[in-house]
């Protein structure tokens, strides 16, 4: 799948996790994941709920301790732990950042857009004035850049939420469920904008989604998992143009377009 | 026609605009009717007009009838025979519905007789209420407690809910919108089943979304909205083949599809407005592309469709004249810049 040599901006190898379950015995939340996405390139996660794509996003970043598996960013291990010490523990973060569904729980209520940035940009030791060309670059205007979370709309906060994580100036971006909850008008917007940003930056995306039609548009690469077990991968568009597995063609089926029957779908 | 919302607006007070303005909207018995925008446009109001179930300090004008019935006129027993009987409600949310310390049977069974049923009928036909939405083992779920279900179980017990009752108008608020593609489309064909169901008593449904692919897909006729008006209506087919109203298009151009050449996307410049934003003109001309000065002052009204169906657009030989220029130079194609 990769060409020898080339060194990738994420290249994960054989990530599981199991959870305990309630009755008893333990749930396979994600089994064998590996892929690797080059710099500047994007790969989606789809699948239906519970398939484990949180699950994996999570261990990408460090929010979840792999039961075995390796991350690499750039050719460096990523420790499961998170290290002691402040400068390593900022190092790591520069490698991933993750942007959530909800941006509202991960930004400080207190805080001014640009407050949010500078003291990111700090944080990393860089230089304050580049908070101004972020909120730019992520289409946030004056009014916003005075704001605080509770007083923008869903689509700025989570355009303030992908500056923050750029101010890292991250490899890898980590995006879970990031569009879902957006008007489809600002949804296009922050499709736009991780199109610019990937062009511009040469961040790689790693895009966790439910929807295969924003999958389609963002994605080079594509993994198909269901019940934590990746049942397709390869390229997108041959993916979704011609899949192989009869779980991918079912999830296919189900999303509407002309002359859809839904109950078509029940029966397959 | 089962339900007639003719020229209704409503207002609230402290807002710098109708929640609602001039809404005239129709479901026939048979029915599937779409009611598409995005967020605050005003669909779940208009759901809820039908159920008169409007804010406390919410002032209307116009009119709402179900089946002859003039709703906004409705109080005491009528009233709640109305929302109990003849009308259903569907959430996105089928935890909100449910109580959750009891059991789903008893859900059922309350509805069941407060149609009219005793406690032995109530529970049989709750039975064969779970059965009929695709539940499998039904008489061991009607013991279960929510929290023994999935969402889409639970959405499937809340239909069970709304069917109890033989309603005429099921009224479904973004009812499959938190579930999964697969369990959209089983909950959407178990739905559209209902309306082959009984004679002339076959139910309509007003089913709303903000996703205009799965209204084009699913439903017969769609009215789209746009800060409180009915921007466009016609039948779904007209609609996707052939959007009129520039916020139509506009939508249709934003939302990705799955389309195997790679489409552009084409995002609508700025937001929706709130009910903080008036208007002297044409709600959307702050984001249209074929927007005039006079649009500025034009007081939106339907225009006729030719084939069917309105528009409520000064522009309209502009607009339905092959595609926008106008946008041109906003084109983007988001998966450009491929690196493989
Ligand atoms: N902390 C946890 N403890 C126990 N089980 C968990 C935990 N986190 C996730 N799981 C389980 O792991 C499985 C995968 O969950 P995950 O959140 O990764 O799915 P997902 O694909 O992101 O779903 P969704 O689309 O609903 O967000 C599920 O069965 C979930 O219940
Ligand atoms: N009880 C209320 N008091 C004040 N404002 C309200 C009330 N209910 C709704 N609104 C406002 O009325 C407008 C229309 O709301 P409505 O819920 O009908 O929109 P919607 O199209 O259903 O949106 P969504 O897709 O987010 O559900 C919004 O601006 C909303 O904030
Ligand atoms: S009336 Fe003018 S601003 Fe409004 S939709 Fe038509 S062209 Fe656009
Ligand atoms: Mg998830
Ligand atoms: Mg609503």
């Amino acid at each position: 799948m990769t060409d020898a040599g080339q060194e990738h901006a994420l290249a994960v190898d054989g990530l599981h996790k199991e959870y305990p379950m309630p009755g008893g015995g333990r749930l396979t939340a994600a089994d064998a994941v590996s892929f690797t996405v080059p710099a500047g390139g994007s790969l989606g996660i789809v699948g239906e709920s519970g398939s484990g794509k949180t699950t994996v996003a999570r261990m990408l970043v460090g929010l979840v301790r792999p039961d075995a598996g390796a991350v690499r960013v750039a050719g460096r291990l990523r420790e499961t732990r998170t290290p002691r010490g402040a400068s390593a523990r900022l190092a790591r973060a520069r490698e991933i950042q993750m942007v959530f569904q909800d941006p509202y729980v991960s930004l400080d209520p207190r805080l001014t857009s640009r407050q949010c940035l500078t003291t990111a940009l700090r944080l990393h030791g860089r230089d304050d004035s580049l908070a101004d060309g972020l909120l730019d670059r992520v289409g946030l205007g004056a009014r916003e850049s005075g704001a605080r979370p509770h007083g923008m709309s869903g689509g700025q906060r989570q355009r303030l939420a992908i500056a923050r994580a750029l101010a890292v100036d991250p490899k890898v971006l980590v995006l879970d469920e990031a569009v879902a909850a957006l008007d489809v008008s600002i949804q296009a917007q922050i499709l736009r904008l991780l199109g610019e940003i990937r062009r511009d930056t040469g961040v790689a995306l790693v895009f966790v989604s439910h929807d295969l039609a924003v999958v389609r548009h963002i994605t080079d690469e594509v993994l198909v998992m269901r019940r934590g077990i990746v049942v397709e991968q390869g390229p997108t568009d041959g993916v979704l143009a011609a899949p192989d597995h009869p779980y991918t063609r079912r999830l296919l089926a189900s999303v509407p377009r002309p002359g859809w029957d839904p109950a078509a779908v029940v029966g397959a | 026609m089962l339900l007639d919302i003719e020229h209704l607006t409503v207002r609230l007070p402290g807002t710098a605009r109708p929640v609602l303005t001039d809404v005239t909207l129709r479901v026939a018995s048979g029915e599937v009717v779409g009611l598409v925008g995005e967020s605050g446009s005003g669909k779940s109001t208009t759901a809820n007009a039908a159920l008169r179930l409007l804010p406390g300090d919410a002032t209307a004008t116009g009119r709402i009838t179900v089946d002859g019935t003039d709703v906004l006129s409705l109080t005491g027993d009528a009233l709640r025979a109305h929302r109990s009987r003849t009308v259903a409600m569907v959430h996105q949310d089928p935890r909100s519905a449910l109580n959750p310390v009891r059991r789903v049977g008893d859900f059922l069974t309350e509805r069941l007789r407060g149609a009219g049923l005793d406690q032995r009928a109530a529970r049989a036909r709750a039975v064969e209420l779970l059965a009929a939405v695709g539940l499998s083992d039904p008489e061991r779920r009607v013991r279960q407690r929510p929290h023994e279900l999935s969402g889409g179980m639970l959405q499937r017990v809340v239909i069970a809910g709304a069917l109890a009752a033989e309603p005429r108008l099921l009224l479904a608020d973004e009812a499959t919108s938190a579930l999964d593609v697969t369990t959209q489309a089983e909950i959407l064909a178990l739905l559209r089943s209902l309306r082959t169901s009984g004679g002339d008593r076959t139910p309509g449904m007003l089913f709303i979304t903000h996703d205009l692919q799965l209204a084009a897909a699913y439903c017969d006729r769609v009215y789209v909205m746009y800060a409180g008006r009915v921007v466009e209506e016609g039948s779904a087919d007209d609609l996707f083949a052939r959007p009129r109203h520039p916020y139509t298009r506009g939508l249709l151009d934003c939302s990705p599809t799955l389309d195997t050449e790679t489409r552009e996307i084409r995002p609508i410049p700025g937001r929706p407005p709130s009910l903080a934003d008036a208007f002297t003109g044409c709600e959307f001309a702050a984001r249209c592309p074929w927007a005039e000065a006079a649009c500025e002052t034009w007081r939106p009204e339907p225009v006729a469709l030719d084939g069917g169906g309105t528009a409520a657009c000064r522009r309209l030989p502009v607009t339905g004249a092959a595609t926008a220029t106008a946008t041109d130079t906003d084109t983007v194609t988001v998966t450009e810049g491929s690196v493989r």
